[in-house]
């Protein structure tokens, strides 16, 4: 039974991950196709960020890799290796936990069947932890190539290595699972459940940033005070110690006290959440109830009223905000901390850059990277599925339908981008072009990146999601979508630095440039969106 | 009010409806019966510009809905088998979107929503979000949403499932006096005995071919609908 449920569910997620919309019946072998390029097209990219992301890990682990070994402390190597791979895991999962199990749309359907309660938990707890085995290959085995090709390996630490990368998750799994225990848990008893979920996940995120931001610092400080990290870990946090040392050692005792400190809270934590699983699973979800007062009501026009109704749906999800707009809340909270350290930067700009454009270009860019973060409109023909019956039985235009979800992704965005812009140009007072370029090339990028959203959206719909976090989070769209808003980042800097830098052509005239190519690529996308984008919404069906 | 000639669509090679031409006049409650999967739902999804077709047309009012489906979108009202509806509005502003979409007047509106919310006991219910309703609240909804733009042609699917039977008398009530004030009412319905004595005319279907129309008495004359329907059914398997 154990087995099949967790079948069930990697299934769901594998599928929500490569199938699109689906259609009644035939044209089964250009589906196929079509299929499988999709599952091509996202293994590729799955490997392509493996590759990435594997390769930021592997320098990481070279720069620490060598002192390390130098000093005698390869097990502080591993106990890093550990604390860098629960900290992923935990990341990766801790915001879907509370979806994966508490709110997970079959439990009704698994409860009311001869099924042990603890049995759908096991389930749930199990295929997160094979999620978070993905996530730790990206840092344990570049981690492990380095220590090999640096030649630090025994036999009996392969073994442990291959034990610990089994047991390390578990870990995470157990932190992750006892956290969305505790959101769930204050939400399930407060009026304002989203307020809270969103205020805890914020905080965590928060807290994640800040660590990521300080990077290099930290790494700089390992390898200047390995012994004192050393002892610092060995006293503060015995089972990455312990990991440490099974490794690099190939200590048995080690090993099987790091195992006791794997398996035994997961097992605790596992029996501790069955024990309130069912009434927390199948807890009324909502606030307290509202009486309606009969109010003069207003009227708005259709896409007006198109408009503010994908405001709504995005408003009322955390998930939906927290996934597809905390670019936006970056790209604040950048800028403010660049206005709070201009002390420290302005005295170099003066000597670098007297007329202050390439400040203006640098802000620009900034603001763009973190807008290329924002995905707002790309799960927006997604997010439809069973509803989107109502804009196909309406007297609605596609074109209208079309323009609100793209105007959506805008309206949001510039608000953040002006703000950001102004702050930047305050702070480090530029002129007056180099202000108009800060603001008027990211609000071109946002234009942009907002209608291609939608586009990339009709080409890859996902209708069959079960929760909607796999609409706005999982499938090609969003990925696409991020992709291409970072391309259109990257491109224009890669321009700059290998063509236009040695033809002496100034910033000023490059960055007009680079708005008059991003403002003719979105009347292009628009035109494309109103035209070949309509007639695809026409023939889309949910199912 | 609502004319569907030799009307065929296709999943891949099999057709869910073959050939079904059907006319609904103004007046009429027409009700459109069959067994599971014989068509039913893909026929009205077609009426309603849900759904594209491969052969065949479908006039509204005397407008082609492939040729103008805005123009004929406008008179209808289509209320579907499963109410799947704006999970993140309230139950009021799902109603004012709809009331936005038609072009309802502020004063109409207030009227409507007021008029039938009353009816359908739902009024209370209107600032909760809709993720908070019951089966039976979305589809009164449903219904509301369907009657604040006072349609001229009235689609539905399976209408009355989840309703309670007061909800349900409702209803009816409101179809027929839709009706009476010169519209017309299009719906399936497993429910045999509300359609023998709701509608003015039936059709049956299966297997995407419609097996006979026609007035209440001409389909069923003295026997039950259901012994007819069972009938035909068999027949058409023999």
């Amino acid at each position: 039974m154990l087995k099949l449920l967790i079948s069930i569910k990697m299934k769901a997620m594998f599928e929500g991950m490569f199938a699109s919309s689906k259609t009644k019946g035939g044209k089964s072998s250009k589906k196929e196709k079509s299929g499988k390029g999709k599952m091509a097209s996202y293994i590729f990219l799955i490997i392509f960020l493996v590759v990435i992301v594997g390769g930021l890990f592997a320098t990481i682990f070279w720069q620490i890799g060598r002192p390390f070994i130098a000093l005698g402390l390869g097990w502080l190597y591993f106990a890093m290796m550990g604390i860098f791979v629960f900290l992923l895991c935990f990341v990766g999962s801790v915001f879907v936990t509370q979806t994966q199990i508490y709110e997970s749309k079959d439990n009704e359907l698994l409860l009311s069947m001869p099924v042990k309660p603890s049995m759908i938990l096991a389930s749930r707890m199990i295929s997160l932890l094979l999620l978070n085995y993905a996530y730790e290959m990206i840092i344990a085995l570049p981690a492990g190539i380095v220590y090999g090709a640096l030649g630090g390996f025994t036999a009996g630490g392969v073994v442990a290595y291959i034990l610990c990368i089994l047991l390390l998750p578990l870990l995470a799994v157990t932190v992750s699972s006892l956290f969305g225990w505790i959101v769930a848990a204050i939400s399930s008893k407060m009026k304002s459940k989203r307020i809270v979920s969103m205020a805890l996940s914020l905080i965590l995120f928060g807290l994640y940033m800040y660590v990521c931001m300080q990077w290099q610092m930290y790494v700089q400080k390992l390898i200047e005070n390995g012994q004192a990290v050393a002892e610092a870990i060995k006293g503060t946090l015995p089972p990455f110690y312990h990991m440490g040392v099974a490794i690099s050692d190939g200590n048995i005792i080690s090993m099987l006290i790091f195992a006791l400190w794997t398996i035994l809270p997961f097992a605790l934590i596992y029996l501790f959440v069955s024990r309130s699983f069912i009434k927390i699973a199948t807890a009324k979800r909502g606030g307290a109830k509202i009486e309606y007062r009969k109010k003069a009501m207003k009227e708005s026009g259709i896409k007006k009223a198109l408009l503010v109704n994908e405001m709504r749906r995005l408003g009322s999800s955390n998930m939906y905000m927290f996934n597809a707009a905390i670019g936006l809340a970056f790209m604040v909270g950048i800028s403010v901390y660049l206005a709070i350290k201009s002390g420290d930067f302005a005295p170099v700009i003066a000597m670098i850059d007297p007329t202050h454009m390439m400040t203006a270009a640098m802000g620009c860019l900034l603001i763009m990277a973190m807008a290329s973060l924002t995905i707002i409109s790309a799960p927006t023909i997604s997010l439809e599925a069973k509803t989107l019956w109502i804009l196909k039985s309406l007297p609605l235009a596609g074109r209208d339908v079309l323009w609100a979800k793209a105007m959506m992704h805008i309206v949001i965005s510039l608000p953040f981008v002006l703000v950001s812009a102004i702050i930047l140009a305050v702070t480090y007072e530029m002129n007056i072009v180099g202000i108009a370029l800060m603001i008027l090339v990211p609000c071109a990028f946002v234009a942009l990146t907002g209608i291609a959203g939608v586009i990339i959206n009709l080409k890859y719909p996902k209708f069959n999601w079960v929760n909607e976090s796999a609409a706005v989070k999982q499938g090609l769209a969003p990925t696409v979508a991020i992709l291409v808003s970072m391309a259109l980042v990257v491109i224009p800097v890669l321009l700059y630095f290998f063509v236009i830098k040695d033809t002496g052509l100034n910033m000023e005239i490059y960055m007009t440039l680079v708005l008059v190519i991003f403002a003719v690529l979105t009347v292009l996308a628009y035109r494309y969106l109103m035209t070949v984008g309509v007639r695809k919404f026409e023939k889309l069906q949910s199912e | 009010m609502l004319k569907i000639n030799n009307l065929t669509k296709r999943y891949g090679d099999k057709k869910a409806v073959d050939n079904l031409s059907l006319h609904i006049q103004k007046g009429e409650i027409y009700g459109f019966i069959g067994h599971n999967g014989a068509g039913k739902t893909t026929t009205i999804k077609s009426c309603c510009g849900i759904l594209n077709f491969d052969e065949g047309d479908i006039l509204v009012d005397g407008v082609s809905i492939k040729d103008d489906p805005l123009s004929c979108k406008k008179k209808i009202a289509y209320i579907p088998d499963n109410p799947d509806l704006y999970e993140f509005l309230s139950g009021i502003k799902y109603l004012n979107f709809v009331a936005d979409v038609f072009g309802v007047s502020r004063q109409d509106r207030e009227e409507r929503i007021s008029k039938y919310a009353d009816m359908f006991e739902l009024t209370k219910d209107l600032a909760q979000p809709i993720n908070a309703y019951s089966h039976g609240m979305k589809q009164k909804l449903a219904v509301i949403s369907a009657l604040i733009h006072d349609p001229k042609l009235i689609i539905m699917d399976e209408p009355f499932v989840g309703l309670d039977p007061k909800a349900s008398h409702l209803l009816k009530q409101t179809m027929r006096e839709h009706c009476d004030r010169g519209g017309a009412i299009f719906f399936s319905t497993h429910v045999l005995e509300v359609a023998e004595k709701l509608c003015d005319k039936v059709a049956i279907i299966k297997g995407g071919k419609l097996i006979t129309s026609g007035t209440m008495e001409e389909v069923k004359g003295d026997a039950s609908l259901e012994h007819v329907f069972l009938e035909l059914e068999g027949e058409k398997d023999a």
